[in-house]
């Protein structure tokens, strides 16, 4: 292989620059939204992060532009998935692991939020934790990762109006139970 | 990102009939309604009370959920180094077989994709032909032809959103709601402001390396931005004093082409040329066409072409996107590859960057994103740096580059966003956003002022350096004269605050509040200042008082946080009422309200806030509105508001804009001393073999700029002061740190004052030529337009860095703490341990709230960076 023929190929690939761009816009983000995925295991979230990015170096350009930022968290998503199965991790264990953080979470977070209102962020906490996964994840990716609904469509393959609907029947459940129980 | 991001919400779901499905609701309060819809919901709400509970309890809801989500602990993540995995050998690894040029059928398949065939292979042809004429005649010819091509471009109704979403769009079936994809055009001119700063960083930065390139033995490099996205552009959006050429007029031979990307769909406007970048008689160069127009701004220059001769590996580089549109300006890259030695190096792309609609040319080197900095341009710097990189300051040989210039404005908001990151969420802080000179100038020090009439003094120091003990650490401080008693008039200020939980971000209610600490610095006894804020119960958190009175006001600062909804109706009711109560007859009267886009007051609130606003305009009390954050969508709200109240409506996102709007309109600019000051320092090359600048990696000025009176620099204000530290080589001292071989022609001696062309040395006064360095000050008056000139010699000591005061070694300190955050590769034998130890033992000494906050800072990093366990390497270069 010599250089002058990578240069003609290249000629369709992301150029350099733009993948620096994004990759110190989002690596952060993604490999946090990945290690939530994979309960705290930052060296595998990076991993995939890094591999979403090398996947990213090679897709179409510039058709890849408008809509990277939900490719990579599709990417990502996708790979994490891949990568609980391979590690035969069983859903409810995700689930109970999760639990456990976030109760610690609650403890160890910032002076803020602990003085006024940690009984309440505990409550909300644990009143989402009782959403269906899907309705937990599609929560996240809206008010966490701030996508948008239409990205979030384009990472769970689910369509807009189904998200539009899932987070709403979150929110409202939600709603309800803050209503009669808070 | 997020531009993309918004580009996307603002997507419309229209309601066919008047009632409004439940989902709608949720959707509204997400921000995914698009405007006209959002409109109809306020206006549907305003006359519904039910409604109206409904959206303010959905909103609480996503409050109380954002807030949870976000008091989590995050996990620690350091960014990594993405050239440690993505070299140039993995990319494009898969494909590299494929052929120098592309065959057609795969160029058109791609191109299908996003166009009807037709379209595609106009495209092509165009291409072809700007090429030609691009080859031929330089980019003249090429933006002629791009004109044309935007303007048959214009019947193209092709929305530039993304090929995914539309066919998932199509296939869904949606009863009540049309998704009309009319985004990312009319999104684009709100998120103009934001890219900016970014993308000229990138410019820039890719213009230092472009100046590294110049050295690459890989043959000929043409870095050209050749076309941009309009002709009104094209001489614009090069940067002038570059070197480089336009188009590729010369040094092209032979040129085989590969085609680029051309017409892009209606939104993208028109091409680049093509840039070849051959050798002599050069092999292929590739090129990508330009975005121009509605998004992108052209963007040009290519890949470039090879060469056959052994040893001479193609060269290349993309021109910058650049041109008019208001979308990206200026990412240039490029890059050479070194032949068959395989050796990588990145040229810098030219740089387009028109931005915005107006289309003209921007490029401030001293005014960038804070946490985008980028390389200074200095001559000598590792060829291992990347573009995306944003480097330390190397050293420079003083026989290279005796004179080093920049300019003084400093603020301190990477230290303030670390000290977030590290104290209140436990993550270290990317060492990208770790800039030494802020660091160092967030602290006080106890310089005297100046004597006479002088706006400022110097006070040069050196020692040795405590983390190389071979090199020695100057410091140069200026401190501004405390100003005596303005002429201005008193001022009469009540901030009004938003704390809903959406201002809880980096960039909204911290910034509220040092843009407020800020201006607190300027008042004194005559003045009065008062704040309410409102989240769910208005309420105010310090009655009004006098301006002399730091400590009870930056005490309520302090105390406030952001949570709950938002009831903007009863806060600026008694905001107004303090107004009132304390008004200043003559004085400056004002109410500060400080939001972000979620003005969330309920609608009919916002009703009766803009009457009210309109009402209290004539009791000569004005309304100064600022918006925080980003992704603003009631700018025409704010805007009526501001309007109404006989106000200014300003945006804030950045420290710097925080400054100008509070500290400048507010208190005036009677605070200023000095305006465009700058350093210039000179090495005497007897004393000292090499220099580095700690920081301010991006206020570095061209030498020349020194004297030249119309180049901006920053503006010294009362009491001010700025601390400046130099990493100093000694002469005799061996250290291998140049990347260039020691000149033959020219004597180390040599130096020369540049105005006066005079050498130094000549100059009768000993202490002048036997002085290790001299600073060399440049300021006009606040209101003259002709600066003057003061000089201060240091003489060299031997000093030892512990018998240097608190305040030095503070300063030491401080810029030891940015080098271990940023894992730089000049921080020698400097550890977390011996940092620690230091800066508590100046601590404990001083009693200083600022310096023992810092020294926690520095220990949560140095827990954080071990428990980090090495996750990333230290970065050559610096990240």
């Amino acid at each position: 292989m010599s250089h002058s023929e990578r240069n003609g190929c290249l000629q369709r690939q992301p150029p350099r620059a733009w993948v620096s761009q994004q990759f110190s816009d989002l690596e952060v983000v993604l490999v946090r939204y990945v290690a939530r995925y994979l309960q705290g295991n930052v060296e595998a979230a990076r991993d995939v992060v890094q591999d979403a990015f090398l996947k990213l170096c090679e897709q179409p350009w510039p058709d890849i532009e408008q809509n990277v930022r939900a490719w990579l968290y599709r990417c990502c998503r996708n790979a994490a998935t891949d990568f609980i199965r391979r590690e035969v991790r069983m859903k409810n264990a995700i689930r109970d692991d999760l639990e456990i953080n976030l109760q610690a979470d609650v403890a160890q977070s910032s002076p803020d939020y602990q003085v006024g209102n940690r009984e309440e962020l505990a409550q909300v906490q644990a009143l989402i934790r009782q959403l269906s996964l899907r309705q937990q994840e599609l929560l996240r990716l809206r008010l966490q990762e701030n996508l948008s609904y239409r990205e979030i469509a384009h990472v769970t393959g689910l369509t807009v109006t189904n998200v539009g609907f899932q987070l709403h029947q979150a929110i409202t459940t939600l709603r309800q139970s803050i209503r009669s129980g808070m | 990102m997020k531009n993309h991001n918004e580009n996307d919400r603002i997507h419309e779901f229209e309601s066919s009939d008047s009632s409004w499905q439940a989902q709608d609701l949720t959707a509204y309060v997400l921000g995914e309604l698009g405007p006209e819809a959002a409109r109809r919901m306020e206006s549907a709400a305003n006359e519904n009370q039910q409604l109206e509970a409904e959206l303010a309890e959905i909103r609480a809801t996503v409050e109380a959920l954002t807030s949870a989500f976000r008091s989590e602990k995050e996990l620690s993540v350091a960014p990594s180094d993405m050239d440690a995995f993505l070299t140039p050998r993995n990319v494009g690894q898969a494909s590299s077989d494929d052929v120098v040029i592309e065959k057609p059928s795969v160029l058109e398949k791609s191109m299908q994709r996003r166009r009807p065939v037709g379209v595609s292979l106009v495209g092509l042809l165009a291409m072809s032909a700007s090429l030609l004429a691009a080859l031929v005649f330089g980019y003249p010819v090429v933006t002629a032809w791009l004109s044309e091509q935007d303007a048959s471009q214009l019947g193209m109704h092709h929305p530039p959103t993304s090929q995914a979403f539309e066919e998932a769009d199509k296939d869904e079936s949606q009863p009540n709601l049309n998704s009309a994809p009319r985004a990312t055009r009319e999104a684009l001119p709100k998120t103009v402001a934001s890219v900016t700063n970014e993308s000229i960083a990138n410019g820039s930065r890719a213009l230092a390396s472009e100046q590294e390139m110049t050295n690459v033995p890989s043959g000929p490099i043409r870095n050209d931005a050749l076309a941009s996205g309009s002709s009104a552009d094209a001489s614009q959006g090069r940067r002038p004093d570059l070197p480089s050429s336009g188009g590729a007029g010369s040094a092209v031979a032979t040129v085989v082409t590969s085609p680029g990307y051309g017409g892009m769909p209606d939104g993208y406007g028109g091409m680049g040329g093509m840039g070849d970048l051959a050798g002599m008689s050069g092999g292929p160069g590739g090129g990508y066409g330009g975005y121009g127009g509605g998004g992108y701004g052209g963007m040009g220059g290519g890949y470039g072409g090879t060469s056959p001769e052994p040893g001479s590996g193609p060269g290349g580089g993309y021109g910058g996107y650049g041109g008019e549109g208001g979308g990206y300006g200026g990412y240039g890259v490029g890059s050479g590859y070194g032949g068959e030695r395989g050796a990588y190096g990145d040229a810098g792309g030219n740089v387009g960057g028109s931005i915005g609609s107006s289309g003209r040319y921007r490029f401030y080197r001293d005014e960038q994103d804070p946490f985008h900095p980028e390389p200074g341009s200095n001559p000598v710097s590792s060829s291992q740096d990347r573009f995306a990189s944003p480097s330390e300051n190397p050293f420079i040989a003083v026989s290279d580059a005796p004179l080093s210039t920049f300019s003084i404005d400093v603020d301190t908001a990477s230290y303030a966003k670390c000290r977030q990151l590290l104290l209140e969420q436990g993550l270290l802080p990317p060492p990208a956003a770790v800039r030494l000179e802020e660091f160092v100038n967030y602290f006080d020090y106890q310089y005297p002022g100046p004597e006479g009439g002088e706006p400022f003094a110097a006070h040069l120091a050196m020692t040795t350096c405590p983390w190389q003990p071979q090199h020695k650490l100057v410091r140069i401080a200026l401190q501004a004269k405390q100003q005596s008693v303005a002429q201005r008039d008193s001022a009469n200020i009540v901030f009004l605050l938003d704390v809903s939980g959406s201002m809880n971000a980096a960039n909204k209610l911290p910034l509220v509040k040092q843009a407020i600490e800020m201006l607190v610095e300027q008042l004194d006894e005559r003045d009065r200042i008062a704040m309410v804020v409102y989240a769910g119960a208005a309420g105010c958190v310090l009655e009004s008082t006098p301006g002399n009175m730091r400590q009870k006001i930056l005490a309520a600062l302090d105390s406030l946080a952001a949570g709950g909804s938002t009831n903007g109706g009863q806060g600026i009711q008694l905001a107004y009422d303090l107004a009132r109560e304390h008004f200043i007859p003559n004085g400056i009267n004002r109410v500060i309200l400080c939001t972000d886009g979620d003005f969330n007051v309920g609608v009919t609130n916002t009703e009766s806030l803009v009457r009210l606003v309109a009402d209290q305009a004539k009791s000569k009390v004005f309304l100064t509105v600022l918006g925080f954050g980003t992704g603003n969508t009631n700018d025409a709200m704010m805007e009526e508001i501001s309007n109404r109240g006989n106000g200014v409506y300003a945006f804030v996102d950045t420290w710097r804009e925080a400054q100008r709007q509070l500290v400048q309109q507010v208190a005036g600019n009677l605070i200023t001393v000095a305006k465009d000051v700058k350093i210039q320092v000179e090495f005497n090359p007897r004393k000292v073999r090499g220099y580095r600048l700690l920081g301010y990696e991006n206020r570095v000025l061209a030498d020349r700029d020194f004297n030249d009176d119309t180049k901006d620099a920053g503006e010294i204000g009362a009491g001010h002061r700025v601390t400046a530290m130099y990493e100093v080589i000694p002469a005799g001292v061996d250290t291998n740190f140049s990347q260039t071989d020691d000149l033959i022609f020219q004597p180390a001696e040599k130096s020369v004052d540049e105005r006066t062309e005079k050498p130094i040395e000549q100059s009768p006064d000993d202490t002048l030529s036997a002085a290790l360095l001299a600073v060399k000050l440049r300021y006009k008056q606040p209101e003259g337009d002709v600066s003057q000139k003061l000089v201060f010699p240091l003489q060299d000591s031997q000093h030892e860095y512990a018998s240097a005061d608190a305040d030095f070694r503070w300063a030491a300190t401080a810029v030891g703490f940015g080098m271990l955050l940023r894992h730089s590769q000049y921080s020698g034998n400097l550890t977390w341990d011996r940092l620690v130890l230091e800066a508590r033992s100046i601590a404990e000494s001083g009693g200083d709230q600022q310096r023992d906050e810092c020294l926690q800072m520095m220990q949560r990093a140095r827990q954080l960076m071990r428990s980090s366990n090495g996750g990333y390497p230290s970065v050559q270069g610096g990240y």
